[in-house]
């Protein structure tokens, strides 16, 4: 079983989100090694991957998240020597900012991490993490690291404000951002809305530097963004809107989730919601011929560990629009408490009381929908006919076209996963 | 708003004259700040009529981060002084200055810094100056810094140290604002302190005489300046409190940092030079000496340390992570990580990551292991200690009946020095039956990943029953590569050759073993080693030294040479020779016939290498078998293995600490027809194939003939693929 990840995780990716920036662990290299290979997989930004490129010391033959390899040695004198040693070395080939993380040993050391910027002269370009909750969920340490970002780099907004809106909470370890950006520009576009910057998930420096210009914030899951979209308002009085249905997961919860922007920016969603129509249109032709064959989907059942904004809509879209049983539900740690609260009301409604709150491990299911460790290791044990990966860390399947979970596109994904996932002995 | 702190020895009256400061600065009218940094948590009391306020540290420990409060910490003292407490853990348990930092965090976080102070005063104890009671004198919260000394020679010292602290913060910036000098009332006092303030160029701001009056007031709670606002002490405290007014408008200036060096101090304060005496000069005569050639004859705790440890390299991986690869290798076990939840997510991730891709990619499922808690050690337990936790956790364990639990430590829970014994101990006692085995490798305090795999190997072997016997035909496989995907696939090709000759796999030491199988480990009679890395090496030794275990000279035999010749020497052993030569006839007839058959494609060949593996005998028996001539091995370097042992030494040109920009000329200067690497490199060049060199190649018969075949189809493919190209457009 994978450990789930913790806020040192979640503060690592939100600055490893940025396109041009980049983050430099004080820790040992343990810390280092796994989360610059989950960067380079999620994110990658170099042609290669062979270490003897990146042979240079701080990089251990990586291309992602140089350290400072600390050892016994600056556990007892304290790690300034190496932190003023790497921030030059790291900083000429940065066009952006350098976000410094303390690791959880390092955070003992209590070393100034602003001293070394000043010393080194790179005060603008850096951000000090200095402890970042450790144990606590990974959205939080995503967050907090997120506004440390924004704090240092967003600038007032001037007098010419922007009809672009921001796109918040999608980040790089979200599983499939890429496509899922694109699916949700498509939607948006459809409604006239343009899309400035989608924060922080493969956004540039300069993207987040005019930010603050933004007419709405647009909460995607809200884990990772809404109290980015309350700095927001608060700082800059840009409102944001938040769909109480969650993510944009499924037809419905994309219906809600157009409807709730159209309603908030005053503007039109029929074009975007005729997409969702068409969509629906050729779903219904499919599943019709496969359920008059099998009685199928409904009455298959499903079982899902994911964040809250995702498990929310997934879950009530499955449950209403296929009829399929939820055997296990589960949210990973930091979820929105009104999802988790709207979610565990909805078991109870619905009957299925004892499926919350489980680990999706507990009995054989048709569909699993999880991470991709969870899902493989629950394929592998013959406890589900199919998985969905929803999470990360990701399973070791290679996706060449570009695919998301989201939207009228992400509706389909998903029921073509579920409708072939179903038809698979276990 | 200006930001004070008052720095000094324990003991030396910073409270009294931080509390008494604060007031003279309140009466004249200022808005003041005091933030105790002590443990022992009494800096505002007589700010407070003497009673004691909530700490930090006991509201981060009792309150949910989301619920908390500035309103909760921040109390109104003697005249609105608002007063902050640190606190602290107990003492001899968790980290002081981890909390003084949480306490900073915390602040920050809840907005005191929005509060239009003048004035903030920090009282800190000196005498520790790691990270954490140094954070007031960073930049960003002292302004100028005081220094309260009395005239002990200890006191000064203090001061020095922390003057010497304050110059690894500025350099020569001047941030000292002066010494505040609290009278002990000792003969020659003030010309200690006159002379110390000289030598470090500082002025004495303010010289508090020793009085009764401290002690009167103490005992009302309060204040002397409260309690006797007449007095002459009150009035030093309100000219100090002038001076500071002073500071902020420019007209007293700060000074920078100029500490003393330990021998120039002990020459001013002691008035005598103290030589340091050389090891060779005095030592202990206590310590027994050999009789001829005097030197020390104690037993020296002998360990085993890995490459990087010995050489002092930078350290790949965590020790940690690596004694959980071990340990969890033990069915029926439970390894509970003490730390933060990251470490368990990591390392559980890659042997997730392994099972997933032994299944994937060779269809094997890896059979049971041993399961893995943690406990999840926050930022409460970085200040006070995780043994709460961490008993809990034991406990939940031992109430669920496990054998054998493993303990692994993290980075914070060494630096914080949590005690182990103590919590293994009280579990132990109330669960004999379960057997807490402590593997204290503290994350990378022990060293790297390799040291850590050691560590886990020798913990693991505590459960060996010396008192078994070897049995014929039984051996034991040692120092399986666990993080390799094709382990299983590996080992099932060794014990179906093992059982070709009638030998037996006693104990898999450690692969997915049982308790029971670990207990009986010395029933193997021969004992294989999967591969000759430097850790590997490291357990062979502890398992020889401590068990009397015997090794064959081979490990697992890639290609057809090496696993003919590691049957023969088996075979000798079993007594099953003519099985072996069987199989070995037929094996070469198909060597002989795959080798001619390939030939005419690879003869003649030039091949580059370039490895972090050190032992390749097996590649080079396949490339000199078909032919092919071997320009180079270039050597990387290599954090598990170093040297370079072959048969062929003195045929191959070889060349150590290869680098990307050699391979790349001599890639061009000699125009090779295959590159192998470890990691093939991505650039394009004509003329030049490049195919990757296994980890852990496959073991067994037939992996050569696998390469030599993929060579020859590789030569015959375009040179460079057309994604490549779009690389060199990235770029």
């Amino acid at each position: 079983m994978t450990f789930i990840p913790d806020a040192l995780t979640g503060s690592i990716f939100a600055a490893e989100s940025i396109e041009d920036c980049c983050v430099v662990l004080n820790s040992p290299t343990g810390c280092k090694f796994y989360h610059a290979h989950i960067s380079n997989q999620q994110y990658p930004r170099e042609s290669s991957l062979d270490p003897l490129s990146f042979a240079e010391e701080f990089y251990f033959g990586q291309p992602r998240i140089p350290c400072t390899y600390l050892d016994e040695d600056d556990y007892v004198a304290g790690s300034s020597e190496k932190l003023l040693s790497i921030l030059p070395n790291v900083a000429p080939r940065q066009k952006g900012a350098i976000v410094v993380i303390n690791s959880p040993g390092a955070t003992l050391i209590g070393d100034d991490l602003k001293y070394t910027f000043k010393e080194t002269g790179l005060e603008d370009q850096c951000v000090a993490i200095e402890s970042v909750d450790f144990s606590r969920s990974a959205p939080e340490g995503f967050e907090k690291t997120l506004l440390e970002i924004l704090k240092k780099y967003v600038r007032e907004p001037g007098k010419s404000s922007s009809e672009k809106v921001n796109i918040l909470g999608l980040s790089i370890s979200h599983k499939h951002w890429e496509g899922t950006i694109k699916e949700i520009k498509r939607l948006l576009d459809l409604m006239g809305v343009e899309v400035g910057s989608v924060i922080p998930a493969g956004c540039s420096m300069d993207e987040i530097k005019a930010s603050g210009q933004a007419s709405f914030n647009i909460v995607l899951c809200a884990e990772y963004g809404l109290q980015v979209a309350k700095w927001y308002e608060n700082k800059f009085g840009i409102p944001y809107i938040y769909c109480p249905e969650g993510a944009p997961v499924g037809f419905d919860a994309t219906v809600s989730f157009l409807n709730s922007i159209a309603e908030a920016m005053d503007i039109d969603a029929s074009r975007a919601l005729e997409d969702i129509s068409q969509a629906r249109k050729t779903a219904y032709r499919k599943i019709a011929r496969y359920n008059s064959l099998t009685g199928l989907p409904k009455g298959a059942t499903f079982s899902i560990q994911a964040d809250s904004s995702l498990a929310l809509p997934l879950t009530k879209w499955l449950y209403y629009y296929l009829g399929m049983a939820p055997m296990a539900v589960k949210t990973l740690p930091g979820g929105d408490p009104e999802y988790e609260r709207a979610l565990c009301e909805f078991m109870k409604e619905i009957g299925f009381t004892d499926e919350w709150d489980i680990f999706p491990g507990d009995q054989p299911v048709d569909i699993a929908i999880a991470d991709g460790h969870t899902v493989g290791s629950l394929r592998n044990q013959n406890m589900c006919r199919n998985g969905i990966e929803i999470a990360l860390p990701a399973g070791e399947y290679l996706d060449m076209v570009q695919k998301t979970y989201m939207g009228t596109t992400g509706a389909l994904m998903i029921l073509e996963e579920v409708l072939n996932g179903i038809r698979m002995l276990s | 708003m200006i930001q004070i702190a008052l720095y000094g020895k324990g003991g030396i009256g910073k409270s009294t004259v931080s509390s008494n400061l604060s007031a003279a600065l309140a009466e004249s009218g200022k808005k003041v700040l005091q933030i105790g940094c002590d443990p022992k948590h009494d800096s505002t009391r007589l700010l407070t009529n003497g009673n004691s306020i909530t700490t930090v540290m006991e509201y981060i420990r009792d309150t949910l981060p989301e619920d908390r409060l500035l309103g909760d910490i921040l109390f109104d003292g003697y005249k609105g002084v608002s007063c902050v407490e640190a606190g602290g853990p107990e003492p001899g348990v968790g980290c002081a200055g981890r909390g003084i930092l949480s306490m900073f965090e915390l602040l920050d976080r809840l907005g005191i810094h929005e509060i239009p102070f003048d004035l903030s005063l920090y009282d800190v104890l000196g005498d520790v100056v790691c990270g954490g009671f140094a954070v007031p004198l960073r930049r960003e919260y002292a302004d100028a810094v005081f220094l309260v000394t009395s005239g002990e020679y200890m006191a000064l010292y203090a001061a020095n140290n922390i003057l010497r602290g304050i110059l690894n913060f500025d350099g020569s910036s001047p941030r000292v604002a002066g010494i505040i000098h609290n009278g002990r009332g000792l003969e020659h006092e003030d010309e200690r302190v006159d002379a110390f303030a000289k030598a470090v160029k500082l002025p004495v701001v303010a010289s508090i005489p020793r009085s009764e009056l401290f002690a009167e007031a103490e005992k009302q709670g309060k204040t002397t300046l409260e309690a006797f606002p007449d007095s002459d002490v009150a009035t030093v405290f309100r000219d100090l409190s002038e001076y500071i007014s002073h500071l902020v408008t420019g007209s007293n200036r700060l000074y920078p940092s100029k500490p003393l060096e330990n021998s120039e101090m002990e020459t001013l304060v002691l008035g005598r030079n103290i030589p340091v005496i050389k090891p060779d000069q005095i030592s202990s005569t206590h310590i027994p000496k050999g009789p001829t050639d005097g030197k020390d004859t104690l037993p020296v705790r002998k360990n085993l340390y890995s490459k990087s440890v010995r050489n002092k390299e930078p350290l790949h991986g965590c020790a940690f992570a690596g004694a959980v690869t071990t340990t969890s290798q033990v069915n029926g076990s439970l390894t509970i990580i003490h730390g933060p939840r990251s470490c368990g997510h990591i390392v559980t991730h890659f042997l997730s990551s392994n099972v997933l891709a032994a299944r994937s990619r060779h269809g094997t499922d890896l059979p049971c292991k041993g399961e893995i808690a943690s406990t999840d050690m926050g930022e409460t337990s970085f200040i006070f200690g995780g043994l709460e936790e961490l008993r809990n956790k034991l406990e939940e364990a031992a109430s669920q009946g496990w054998e054998i639990v493993f303990l692994v430590t993290t980075c914070p829970a060494g630096l914080i020095g949590d005690d182990l014994e103590t919590a293994v101990s009280m579990v132990q006692e109330q669960y004999p039956r379960t057997k807490i085995i402590p593997v204290p490798v503290d994350g990378n305090l022990a060293g790297d990943f390799a040291q850590g795999l050691v560590e886990g190997w020798k913990k693991v072997s505590e459960l060996i029953d010396n008192s078994v016997s070897p049995e014929k035909g039984f051996v034991n496989i040692v120092a399986e590569k666990n993080l390799s995907d094709n382990v299983e696939v590996n080992f099932q090709t060794i014990e179906s050759l093992l059982d070709d000759i009638g030998l037996k796999v006693n104990c898999r030491f450690l692969n997915s073993t049982t308790i029971d199988s670990i207990r009986q480990f010395k029933k193997g009679e021969i004992n294989i080693l999967a591969k000759k890395d430097d850790s590997s090496q490291l357990v062979r030794d502890h398992l020889e030294n401590c068990f009397n275990a015997s090794f064959t000279d081979m490990n697992f035999p890639i290609g057809f040479n090496e696993t003919s010749k590691w049957l023969e020497e088996l075979s000798h052993l079993s007594g099953r020779k003519n099985d072996a030569e069987m199989i070995i006839e037929k094996e070469k007839q198909i060597y002989d016939a795959e080798m001619t058959r390939l030939r005419p494609f690879l003869q003649g060949k030039k091949v580059l290498i370039n490895t972090y593996s050190r032992s390749i005998d097996w590649l080079l028996d396949i490339i000199f078998d078909l032919g092919m001539d071997v320009l180079k091995i270039g050597l990387l370097h290599s954090s598990a293995e170093e040297g370079f042992s072959s048969k062929y030494a003195g045929k191959v040109h070889v060349e150590d600490n290869y680098t990307a920009q050699q391979r790349e000329k001599d890639i061009l200067d000699h125009r090779p027809h295959l590159v192998l690497s470890n990691y093939p490199p991505m650039f394009a060049s004509d003329g030049v194939h490049y195919d990757s060199i296994p980890f852990c190649p496959e073991v067994g018969f037939r992996n050569d003939i696998f390469m030599a075949q993929r060579w020859s189809r590789l030569l015959r493919l375009p040179e460079i693929e057309g994604w490549k190209i779009d690389g060199e457009v990235i770029r």
